[in-house]
């Protein structure tokens, strides 16, 4: 899922879905539909919202697809998704609402029964609860920040693709990207006693 | 030592961990990280936090995207609301609307204002006459002799404008005469009952007769004389006749109306312009006539009942 995306075809499914074959768009769903799916997520904070905005990006992605003129079919995709995102959240300004997420952890992730792997309860536990912590923190970044994070940490993106997908400079990223992870380490310092023992810095350890 | 810690910025020290750096930097970086504690435990604490973001998993999603030609074929209506514009909209409405809440606010104050006043005043109307029956005969009663004393002293200035024009007849006289008939018209009641039933009679027939005749002497004799004051001096008697009897005419029909209506004990209700008086249908009750009516507040009313229905429309639609 990460960088390991020219090991399979994807030059070829781009062309075949540009062609007009649905089946080839579909494998390049199901490759990328996590990703799309957390970065809205991340940008909306909100899961039937980011659900929705996963589904109609990728609608509108099959039809932008003439006009994707090549280059990181990903950074394109991710494009379309923060873009859409911004927009849902300049609506939400206008007319503000309520999700149910605000009322407490809804989605079917909040019980680990629900979910499906082979690892252990312990373990499944202990990541969600990372997870959640690490969502919460990232919550406290400032917007630019939590993108190019979440973009280069959590989607294993290069700093090139970053750039093409906030269409910002190279050096842009890095700064970002370099403010970001040092506030990261300082609200994850703050929040040491919740981490999980195994996930605790070094640095605080010899403290 | 110091100068390479101050070298390397936390931009330089995360492009590093990346692996980020162009191969010149990345050389000298090494170069500086082998000597450099400080940098070392700099960048180990940074490869900590990387790790530490990259180790927690990725939201499930709650389901697969996969596309169906329907989908695709057919404009969905998230796709609409984002290429949709309404921001104009938005934009239009807020003045309309405040627009709106004024003219209904206004509208109901004035609604309030005016049917509270017409409530007030109809409830606090004073009556003219209350339970007196007596008092209710004698008015009509009393306005009718007035009016025929005024068409009278109508009659008697025409007259004397003739008669000081032909011949200089004692004025006072006949004008005694007629002002004591009226007075005796109104002092009693069979003087106007005489007056009522016939109009005409009602008025000083004989006298006025007799300066008619003494006026039409003197006039063929002043035609005689000179014929172009004829005209000066017969023209005004026509009209003025012709008024005065018609005045005394409806005069002694109003006062014979009400005399019988009195007498048959049920009481009319009448519109006096001058006077402003109604009689009510009520036995022995009179009212002012003008009373205020509730046309304005049930005007005012429908205008803010509709100003209200257009505001509540325009704030959902908005």
């Amino acid at each position: 899922m990460n960088t390991t995306t020219e090991t399979w075809d994807e030059t070829a499914l781009v062309q075949h879905a540009q062609k007009g074959s649905l089946d080839a768009f579909n494998a390049l769903i199901l490759h990328y539909q996590t990703q799309v799916y957390n970065l809205a997520w991340h940008l909306l904070h909100d899961a039937a919202a980011a659900d929705d905005a996963t589904q109609e990006v990728f609608i509108s992605a099959y039809k932008g697809l003439p006009k994707f003129r090549g280059g990181s079919f990903r950074s394109w995709l991710l494009r379309i998704v923060a873009n859409a995102c911004y927009d849902e959240l300049r609506r939400r300004k206008r007319r503000p609402t309520v999700s149910w997420e605000d009322f407490g952890d809804m989605d079917e992730e909040a019980n680990p029964h629900l979910t499906n792997g082979g690892a252990l309860p312990e373990q499944t536990i202990q990541q969600q609860e990372l997870r959640a912590l690490l969502e919460r923190t990232l919550a406290k970044l400032p917007e630019e920040q939590r993108m190019a994070i979440v973009l280069v940490d959590r989607m294993g993106l290069a700093y090139q693709e970053v750039a093409d997908t906030l269409d910002i400079p190279l050096g842009t990223v890095k700064s970002r990207l370099a403010r970001a992870r040092v506030q990261m380490q300082q609200l994850l310092q703050e929040e040491r006693e919740l981490l999980p023992r195994r996930y605790r810095l070094n640095s605080e350890d010899e403290d | 030592m110091t100068q390479m810690q101050t070298m390397w910025r936390d931009v330089d020290i995360s492009a590093y961990v990346d692996g980020e750096l162009d191969q010149a930097q990345q050389a000298a970086f090494e170069i500086a990280l082998a000597r450099d504690h400080a940098l070392q435990q700099k960048v180990e604490e940074l490869r900590e936090v990387v790790a530490l973001v990259r180790a927690a998993p990725l939201r499930e999603p709650p389901r697969n995207y996969l596309l169906t030609p329907a989908m695709v074929t057919e404009k969905s209506v998230t796709e609409k609301s984002v290429t949709e514009k309404p921001p104009q909209r938005a934009k239009r409405w807020p003045a309309s609307l405040l627009f709106m809440r004024l003219a209904t606010s206004l509208a109901a104050i004035a609604f309030v204002v005016t049917a509270g006043l017409t409530f007030v005043q109809r409830s606090i109307t004073p009556t003219m006459m209350t339970e007196a029956p007596k008092a209710a005969e004698e008015m009509p009663v009393l306005e009718a002799p007035r009016a025929v004393v005024a068409t009278v002293e109508v009659s008697e200035e025409a007259e004397v404008m003739l008669a000081s024009e032909s011949v200089e007849m004692p004025e006072e006289p006949v004008a005694d005469e007629e002002v004591v008939q009226a007075e005796k018209a109104v002092e009693s009641e069979e003087g106007v009952k005489a007056l009522a039933p016939a109009p005409p009679a009602a008025t000083p027939q004989p006298d006025a007769g007799g300066v008619d005749e003494t006026a039409a002497i003197n006039a063929q004799e002043r035609e005689e004389a000179a014929p172009q004051v004829e005209v000066l001096a017969l023209e005004p008697a026509p009209a003025a006749e012709a008024q005065v009897a018609d005045e005394v005419e409806r005069t002694a029909e109003d006062s014979a109306g009400t005399l019988s209506a009195s007498g048959e004990g049920e009481w009319m209700a009448y519109d006096t312009a001058e006077s402003g008086v109604e009689v009510s249908h009520e036995p022995g009750t009179v009212r002012q006539l003008q009373r205020p009516s509730w046309w304005l507040p049930t005007i005012l009313g429908m205008v803010t009942l509709l100003l209200a229905g257009i505001t509540y429309w325009v704030s959902r639609r908005r």
